[in-house]
C-alpha cells in the first residue's frame, strides 16, 4: 500500500509508529471507505506565515502553505534524491549527462487561467539567482549553467559537471508565473500582491489570508493532473500549545502538524478521533564537546561520556520513545545514512576504564575524578526557551554524576546562546542541527568553517569530505561518506543524542494520509474524507475572492 | 479645554522620543538580529551577510538610529524583517482588533465592576457583599493568562461552548449575517472576559468604598428625607460622586489592559498588537517593535487625556485649565 510506504522503512525501530488512535485503528493508515470529493481540513500552525512570495520567504508555515498552491517540475521521493512527477511527467538526461531535460504535462494553467508554460521555469531560475532577491539557497543554483525553453513544454538545464543533485538542483526554485512579473525589477517582486496572494499551478489555490489569523485554500478544479479530493484547507495561527491541544481535541482543528512537546504524544494518541503520525524527522540534537577545552582535548574523554549516557532512557522519557538514538551526523533522512554505524551503547563501566585510562581518577573521595589537581566539572550550556533540552541538561548531571564527572548546567536566551557557540565560549553544549536533504558535513566539520564550533580539525576527515562531495557515482560517495562518519563518530566531537520524530495528529475522518520526512503534506491531493463522515459543507469558488483572483487573472493573461 | 489638549499633546512628544529612543538602542543591544534565524549549516553565511547589508543592519547603531529617526518623524514606521511588508499595512491589520477587544474589555471592567461595586455598597455585609469580596480579591490576584488558559479547559474543551481562539469560526463566510454577528461575540467573550476580570475586581472594590462614603453624606439623606426612591438615590445622585475615583482608575489601567492583550492575545490568538510585538521581539524584527510600542505608547497617552476630561465631565468641580495651571 503506498500509504504504508514509509512505514515498511522504520518499522523495526518506532514500534509505535503506526497511525490509529483508540488502539483499535492500528495499521489502517491507508484507506477506508470510497474517496470522495468534499470537506475541508483545518490545520493549526504555531507561527504565521511571512510571506507566500516563495524565493524570499524563510518560514516553514509558509512552505507549508505555498507548497499546495506551487508546484515542482518534479516532485521529491521521502529520500530526497529520487523523484516522482509533478507539472512534469518526466526527466532525462542528455549522453554526456550534462543536460537535463523535463517534460511539462501539456494543459498544465497558472490559477488565473494563462497557459504554464518553459518560460515561467526559465523566469523563476533567473528570479531565483538575482543578487537582489538574495534567496537563502542560490548556492544550489551555482552548477547550472543555463536553462533554456526548448519549446513550451520542455525546458532543459545545462551544467557545469555531473554530480549527484542534478535533478534536485533543477527543483528547488518554484516556477512563477512570468505574465505577472515578468517585468517587475527583482527587488521589487517580494512588494507585489502576489507575494500575499499567490497566483499558482498546482492542486489548491488561494482564497485569503488574515495576517496572525488565518490562510485559506481551495481545490483548484481545473487542475489536470487531477482535482483534490478536499474541497478547502484552513490554516489557523495558534501559537499557545495548550490552546491548540484543546482545539485539536475538541474537533475544532483537524491537523496539527509536528507538534510539540512530544508530552501530548500519549493524551493524542489515546483520543479515538484522532490519529497520530510518527516519522523520523529532520533534525538531531546533540551535546557538543569543545576540543579547544583542556578537558575535552582527549578523545577518550569524550567517548567515556558519550559512553555514559543512557540516550535511550531520555527518548523514552523525553521524547515518549518517539526518536531513535543517535549515532551519526547523517541521519537516517538522507540517502547517505550508514545503518552499519552503531550508536556507543550505554556502558558506564567501559565509561568508568576508558577515564582511568586517560589519567582521571578520583583521589579525594568526593565522587567526581581529578587529574593534575583539575577537577573533571565543567559546564554545559542550553537555551532556556527549549524545555526539551534543559530537561536533558538535568538527566545529563545525573548520568554523568555516576561515572565522576560534574555538569555545572548554564541556561541561556536562544541568541545568546548561539552567539556564545560560534565565538566557542563553552565547554560543552546541548543544542540540535535541522538536516538539508542532501549529504553535507563540510560546514559543520570542515576546517576554519563557522559552525564548526566543536573545532574538529582532522585532516583525513577534511580529505575525506571533499572527496565525498566530490564523487559523482552514488555508491562510491556513499562509501566516502560512511569513512568520514566514522571518524567522527571514533573522535566523539559530538554526543550524537537522538533523532526526534515529527509527530502529526490528525482527525481519524481524513484518509489516504502518507506523511514523511519530505513533508506531512506529502500527498494532501490524494486525502479524502469518505462520504458521510464529511463535517463541512464548503462549496468550491463560492469566496468572493476567488472571483477577483479569477478576473485579474484574465486581465493578466492578455499580456 | 482645547487649549489643555493641545498642551498635553505636546507635553506627550519627548515622553514619546524617550521612550523609542530607549527601545531602539535595547532592542539593539539584545545579542542577535532579524538574520539570526538563517544561522544554519545549509545556508551560506555569504548569503547572510548580503542580507544583513539589504536591511542595513551592518551599520553603525547611532546611523542606524539616524536613520530610522528620520523616517519615523517623516510617518514612514518602514518594512517589517520578519513579515516582509510595510509596517503601517500591519498596524493596520492590527490595531483595530486590540482597540476591540480592550474596547469590550473595558466595557465588562466598568459596567462588572460599577455593578457589583453598587451592590457591595447597598447591601453592606450581606452574603452578596461578602462573596463579591471573596471572588473580587480571588479574580484580583489571578494572572489574566492563567484564567484565560482556565476559561479554555473549562469552555472550549470541557463544555465546548466557546470557540478557543481567532476572531471568527473557519466556516464564517458561508454564515448567515446574522449567525456572523453571533460568531463574533462568541469569539470575543473568552479573550475579553480574561482581559477584564481583574480590572473588574479592583473596579468593584473601588466602587464599593466610594459608594459607602457618599451614602453617608448629608445630600443623601436629604435626598431620601425628600421622599425619593431609593433608586434615585442611589444611581442618580450618590453614583455620580462615587465615580469620580472610578474614573481615574480607568485611565490608569489603560497601560494595563494594554500590557495584558500581549499575554491575552497570544493565547487566544488573537490578531492584535500585543501579540505581534511579542513575535517581533522574538524575532529580532526592530521596525515593528519599535512601531507597535510607539503606537501602544500613543493609545495609553489618549487614554489618560480621555480619562482627565472625563473626570472633569463627571466632577463640575474640576475645571482642567485651572488645576493645570
Amino acid at each position: 500500500m503506498h500509504a504504508n510506504r514509509w512505514l515498511a522503512t522504520v518499522a523495526g525501530t518506532v514500534m509505535l509508529a503506526a497511525c490509529g488512535g483508540g488502539g483499535d485503528a492500528g495499521g489502517q493508515a491507508g484507506a477506508e471507505g470510497t474517496p470522495a470529493d468534499g470537506d475541508m481540513l483545518v490545520v493549526g500552525i504555531t507561527t504565521d506565515l511571512d510571506t507566500m512570495f516563495p524565493p524570499i520567504s524563510n518560514s516553514v508555515s509558509s512552505s507549508d502553505v505555498y507548497g499546495n498552491i506551487y508546484w515542482y517540475l518534479m516532485r521529491s521521493e521521502p529520500d530526497f534524491i529520487h523523484f516522482r512527477p509533478g507539472l512534469a511527467d518526466s526527466f532525462s538526461f542528455s549522453e554526456d549527462s550534462l543536460q537535463v531535460t523535463f517534460y511539462i504535462h501539456p494543459g498544465v494553467t497558472w490559477h488565473d487561467g494563462a497557459p504554464f508554460t518553459a518560460d515561467d521555469v526559465v523566469f523563476a531560475h533567473s528570479v531565483c539567482k538575482a543578487p537582489e532577491i538574495n534567496w537563502s539557497a542560490a548556492s544550489w543554483l551555482d552548477h547550472i549553467t543555463n536553462v533554456e525553453a526548448v519549446d513550451s513544454l520542455t525546458v532543459r538545464y545545462t551544467y557545469d559537471e555531473r554530480y549527484m543533485y542534478q535533478v534536485v538542483d533543477a527543483n528547488v526554485c518554484y516556477p512563477l508565473p512570468k505574465h505577472i512579473l515578468g517585468d517587475v525589477p527583482f527587488a521589487e517582486m517580494g512588494n507585489q500582491p502576489i507575494a500575499r496572494a499567490p497566483i499558482g499551478n498546482g492542486p489548491f489555490r488561494f482564497v485569503s489570508w488574515s495576517p496572525g489569523e488565518e490562510v485559506v485554500l481551495e481545490a483548484n478544479p481545473d487542475f489536470v493532473l487531477g482535482r483534490p479530493h478536499l474541497n478547502r484547507i484552513a490554516f489557523r495561527v495558534i501559537e499557545d500549545a495548550t490552546n491548540l491541544a484543546t482545539q485539536i481535541q475538541n474537533g475544532d482543528v483537524d491537523l496539527w502538524p509536528r507538534f510539540t512537546p512530544p508530552s501530548f504524544y500519549p493524551q493524542f494518541k489515546g483520543d479515538p478521533e484522532l490519529v497520530v503520525h510518527s516519522y523520523p524527522g529532520r533534525s538531531y540534537t546533540y551535546i557538543a564537546w569543545n576540543t579547544q577545552d583542556p578537558l575535552f582535548q582527549d578523545k577518550r574523554v569524550r567517548q567515556a561520556l558519550t559512553l555514559a549516557t543512557n540516550r535511550q532512557e531520555i527518548v523514552d522519557a523525553l521524547l515518549y520513545g518517539q526518536g531513535q538514538v543517535g549515532s551519526q551526523p547523517l541521519i537516517s533522512t538522507i540517502w547517505a545514512h550508514d545503518p552499519s554505524i552503531q550508536p556507543y551503547p550505554f556502558d558506564p563501566d567501559s565509561a568508568k576504564a576508558l577515564l582511568e585510562a586517560a589519567g582521571w581518577t578520583d583521589t579525594d573521595g568526593d565522587g567526581i575524578r581529578e587529574k593534575n589537581g583539575q577537577r573533571l566539572s565543567f559546564s554545559m550550556k542550553t537555551n532556556t526557551d527549549n524545555r526539551m533540552r534543559v530537561d536533558i541538561v538535568t538527566v545529563l548531571q545525573q548520568q554523568l554524576q555516576a561515572v565522576g564527572a560534574e555538569v555545572r548546567p548554564i541556561t541561556l536566551e536562544f541568541n545568546t546562546f548561539i552567539e556564545q557557540l560560534l565565538a566557542k565560549d563553552f565547554q560543552s553544549a546541548v543544542a540540535g542541527w535541522s538536516v538539508g536533504i542532501k549529504a553535507e558535513l563540510e560546514p559543520t566539520f570542515g576546517e576554519g568553517e563557522l559552525f564548526n564550533f566543536v573545532s574538529a580539525d582532522d585532516p583525513e576527515l577534511q580529505q575525506l569530505i571533499v572527496q565525498a562531495e566530490l564523487t559523482r557515482d552514488m555508491a562510491v560517495a556513499k562509501g566516502l561518506w560512511s569513512q568520514a562518519q566514522r571518524i567522527i563518530v571514533d573522535e566523539a566531537y559530538y554526543t550524537f543524542l537522538f533523532q526526534i520524530n515529527d509527530l502529526c495528529a490528525i482527525d481519524a475522518r481524513f484518509q489516504n494520509v502518507d506523511m514523511n520526512a519530505y513533508s506531512w503534506a506529502f500527498n494532501l491531493e490524494e486525502w479524502y474524507v469518505p462520504e458521510g463522515r464529511q463535517k463541512y459543507e464548503v462549496p468550491v469558488g463560492a469566496s468572493p475572492l476567488a472571483g477577483t483572483a479569477a478576473e485579474s487573472a484574465a486581465a493578466g493573461a492578455g499580456r | 479645554m482645547t487649549g489643555y489638549i493641545l498642551k498635553r499633546t505636546l507635553q506627550s512628544i519627548p515622553i514619546l522620543l524617550g521612550a523609542s529612543t530607549l527601545i531602539f538602542f535595547l532592542m539593539h543591544a539584545a545579542p542577535g538580529d532579524p538574520t539570526s534565524i538563517y544561522l544554519r549549516p545549509d545556508i551560506d553565511p555569504a548569503v547572510i551577510e548580503q542580507m544583513r547589508k539589504n536591511l542595513g543592519l551592518d551599520q553603525p547603531v547611532h546611523v542606524q538610529y539616524v536613520k530610522w529617526l528620520s523616517s519615523f518623524a517623516r510617518g514612514d514606521f518602514g518594512y517589517s524583517f520578519s513579515q516582509k511588508r510595510p509596517i503601517i499595512d500591519i498596524i493596520k491589520d492590527t490595531l483595530p482588533n486590540t482597540i476591540l477587544l480592550s474596547g469590550i474589555a473595558l466595557v465588562i471592567i466598568f459596567s462588572l465592576g460599577v455593578l457589583i461595586g453598587t451592590i457591595q455598597a447597598v447591601r453592606q455585609y450581606s452574603w452578596i457583599d461578602n462573596l463579591a469580596t471573596v471572588l473580587a480579591f480571588f479574580f484580583y490576584s489571578m494572572p489574566s493568562f492563567w484564567f484565560g488558559l482556565m476559561l479554555i479547559l473549562l469552555l472550549s474543551y470541557k463544555f465546548q461552548w466557546l470557540p478557543a481562539s481567532q476572531m471568527t469560526s473557519v466556516n464564517f463566510e458561508f454564515i448567515s449575517v446574522g449567525k456572523q454577528w453571533v460568531d463574533r461575540l462568541m469569539h470575543l467573550i473568552m479573550p475579553a472576559a480574561a482581559l477584564g476580570i481583574g480590572s473588574a475586581a479592583s473596579v468593584a472594590r473601588y466602587m464599593r468604598s466610594g459608594m459607602l462614603e457618599q451614602i453617608r453624606q448629608d445630600y443623601v439623606r436629604t435626598a431620601r428625607a425628600k421622599g425619593l426612591s431609593e433608586r434615585v438615590v442611589i444611581f442618580k445622585h450618590a453614583m455620580r460622586n462615587a465615580l469620580i475615583p472610578v474614573i481615574t482608575l480607568l485611565g490608569l489601567s489603560l497601560p494595563f489592559l494594554v500590557g495584558g492583550a500581549v499575554l491575552i492575545e497570544t493565547i487566544f490568538a488573537w490578531p492584535g498588537m500585543g501579540r505581534l510585538i511579542i513575535q517581533a521581539i522574538f524575532q529580532r524584527d526592530y521596525p515593528v517593535v519599535l512601531a507597535s510600542a510607539f503606537v501602544l505608547s500613543i493609545t495609553v497617552i489618549i487614554g489618560n487625556l480621555l480619562a482627565d476630561i472625563l473626570y472633569s465631565v463627571v466632577d463640575p468641580r474640576v475645571r482642567v485649565e485651572e488645576s493645570e495651571t
